[in-house]
């Protein structure tokens, strides 16, 4: 039934395309046409996060924003949110792993549509974006701070009266309960992180309203690596709807050794991380009494296949945030193309992923790949 | 345009004819394919099939000569990737062999299985039904 339907819709698109002024420079079959919109809308339409009642409130977002720049969040001044999420890269940086008060063992990820993520860090050691925000504020290595000093901090100086009005005052509450709040205004923050229209979505909105003119404009190049990306580079599987990723963990061939004789265990230790927490959208400090998005903590399940995976990124605003991958193994997307073309099969685990194999693209293939990927980043980036 | 009128009406028809229902009237309901061929009819009522995010879907087990249900177990997996779901479905009895199951998520687009094991008293049997996820 559905799938009759569906091969009606194509069978109107087919018509609109033969007939269509520019038939000849839209390239894509109406089955790739209709892949091809499951990629959008973009942006996508998100409303505030229940979990956290200072979301979308416009007093946090200005707070969070200060925060996120102020080295005097951690213990002696010296690091911020921004020292290793640069603005002007994505929220990301250049160097291959962060580096904090020593080096860590993961790349520094984009916070560009961090709001739209089910799973947060490479691993997913949080379900919601606030509690992942209390995780560097507390971390050793990197900003070192302690819910007591936030709640010194908070108390007197510059953000005492911010605080109180967002929150009421400092003084009742509890220092792990100062210690979310700036969490969530940081959290509130970051949800306005967001990529713009691309020349991808141009397209995409084009073909949805069947103004194969106007769809014209992508380039060709563009559109055959789309076809490249929905067809044989299986990309597609895994690098899903409109943020390009299915917001879960999988196995991309990356080598997992941080050094020899350690590894980093990936999902495994993301679960570990997650079900030990007790910020979760399950726990006490949800402001949702409906605790919604708390069946995914529930019910994930953990097998030994866990280990090794990452989360999928999105693939939005790529071309600014190099290098790439969990540990910033490869330095542009060529290389990740490259990567993906002669994927090591060794390097996957024996029951992982059935789906990456060598792809043997033709130079022309691997360029046509490569603008595709790049017609993603063609927004507006945010200055820094 | 003649030829998509045809195709509208084999739309309509395929609409109305649905299953044969044994115990089941709703028009949207799958037969199972059992293990064995003396099983119990079971009818799966789809949910939306959207990917990687959480949906769910209705069980009907048409009555089973030794008596009422005690249990169904529920999965899904993707035969050629080789990999099930990331999550554990709920299940919720309704009552008269009715099952409400959410919070399934098949987090890859393709070909889906939907598997499902139902007991009651000493009988067991397993069905299972294709499910392609867009
Ligand atoms: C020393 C460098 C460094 C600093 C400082 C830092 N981060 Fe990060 N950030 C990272 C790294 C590395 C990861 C990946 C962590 C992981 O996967 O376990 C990350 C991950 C994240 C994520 C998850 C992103 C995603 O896509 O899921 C968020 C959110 C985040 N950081 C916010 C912050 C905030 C807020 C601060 C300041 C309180 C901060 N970070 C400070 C390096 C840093
Ligand atoms: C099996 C699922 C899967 C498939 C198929 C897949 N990817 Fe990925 N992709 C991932 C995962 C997981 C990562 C992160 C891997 C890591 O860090 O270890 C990733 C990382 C990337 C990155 C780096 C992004 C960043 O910010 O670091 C790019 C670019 C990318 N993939 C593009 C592609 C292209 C192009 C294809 C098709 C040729 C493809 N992917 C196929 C799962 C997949």
């Amino acid at each position: 039934m559905n799938r009759l339907c569906r091969i009606i819709v194509a069978f109107h698109l087919v018509a609109a395309i033969i007939a269509g002024p520019a038939a000849a420079d839209v390239l894509l079959t109406p089955e790739e046409i209709s892949r091809t919109l499951t990629h959008g809308p973009w942006p996508p339409a998100v409303g505030p996060d229940p979990s956290n009642r200072v979301s979308g409130n416009a007093a946090a977002i200005a707070f969070g924003e200060q925060l996120f720049h102020d080295p005097d969040l951690s213990r002696d001044g010296s690091i911020s949110c921004a020292t290793c999420h640069v603005p002007a890269r994505g929220f990301s940086e250049d160097r291959p792993r962060a580096m904090g008060r020593v080096a860590l063992d993961r790349n520094t990820p984009s916070l560009m549509n961090v709001g739209t993520h089910r799973w947060f860090g490479w691993a997913g050691d949080s379900d919601n974006l606030w509690a992942q925000s209390l995780l560097p504020i507390l971390n050793a290595d990197e900003l070192a701070s302690d819910a007591q000093s936030l709640k010194t901090m908070m108390a007197d100086g510059p953000y005492a009266s911010t605080y109180a009005q967002l929150f009421g005052p400092s003084s009742d509450h509890a220092s792990e309960t100062v210690l979310v709040n700036i969490a969530k205004a940081l959290a509130a923050y970051k949800e306005t992180l967001i990529t713009g229209q691309t020349s991808f979505d141009r397209f995409r909105d084009a073909l949805e309203l069947g103004d194969m003119a106007r769809a014209a404009d992508y380039p060709e190049s563009a559109q055959r690596g789309l076809q490249i990306f929905l067809g044989k580079g299986n990309c597609a599987f895994c690098h899903t709807g409109p943020a390009f990723t299915n917001g879960e963990f999988h196995d991309a061939g990356v080598p997992y050794f941080i050094e020899p004789g350690r590894v980093d265990p990936g999902r495994h230790g993301g679960l570990k991380a997650l079900l030990e927490s007790p910020f979760t959208l399950d726990g006490a400090f949800t402001d949702d009494p409906g605790k919604r998005g708390a069946w995914a903590v529930r019910n994930v399940r953990r097998t030994h296949l866990d280990f090794g995976k990452f989360r999928v990124p999105s693939l939005r605003g790529a071309s600014r945030t190099a290098p790439y991958m969990h540990d910033g193994s490869l330095p542009d997307l060529e290389s990740v193309v490259a990567h993906y073309n002669t994927i090591d099969m060794e390097r996957l685990h024996a029951d992982g992923e059935a789906i990456l194999m060598p792809l043997n693209l033709s130079d022309d293939e691997v360029d046509d790949l490569l603008a595709f990927l790049r017609s993603l980043s063609d927004d507006q980036p945010v200055a820094d | 345009m003649p030829a998509n009128r045809a195709v509208a009406a084999l739309c309509l028809l395929a609409y109305l004819a649905g299953p044969a229902l044994a115990c089941v009237s709703d028009p949207d309901a799958q037969r199972m394919t059992p293990e064995t061929e003396a099983a119990p009819e079971v009818y799966a009522i789809l949910g939306p099939s959207v990917v990687s995010q959480p949906t769910g879907l209705e069980l009907v087990v048409c009555p089973w000569n030794s008596g009422a249900v005690s249990s169904v177990d529920v999965d899904a997996w993707m035969p050629s990737h080789q990999h099930g779901m990331n999550y554990e479905p709920d299940i919720e009895a309704l009552g008269n062999g009715r099952f409400a199951i959410t919070n399934m998520v098949y987090h890859m687009p393709g070909p889906w299985e939907l598997t499902v094991t139902v007991r009651a008293g000493a009988e067991r049997a397993s069905y299972v039904l294709d499910m392609p996820i867009p």
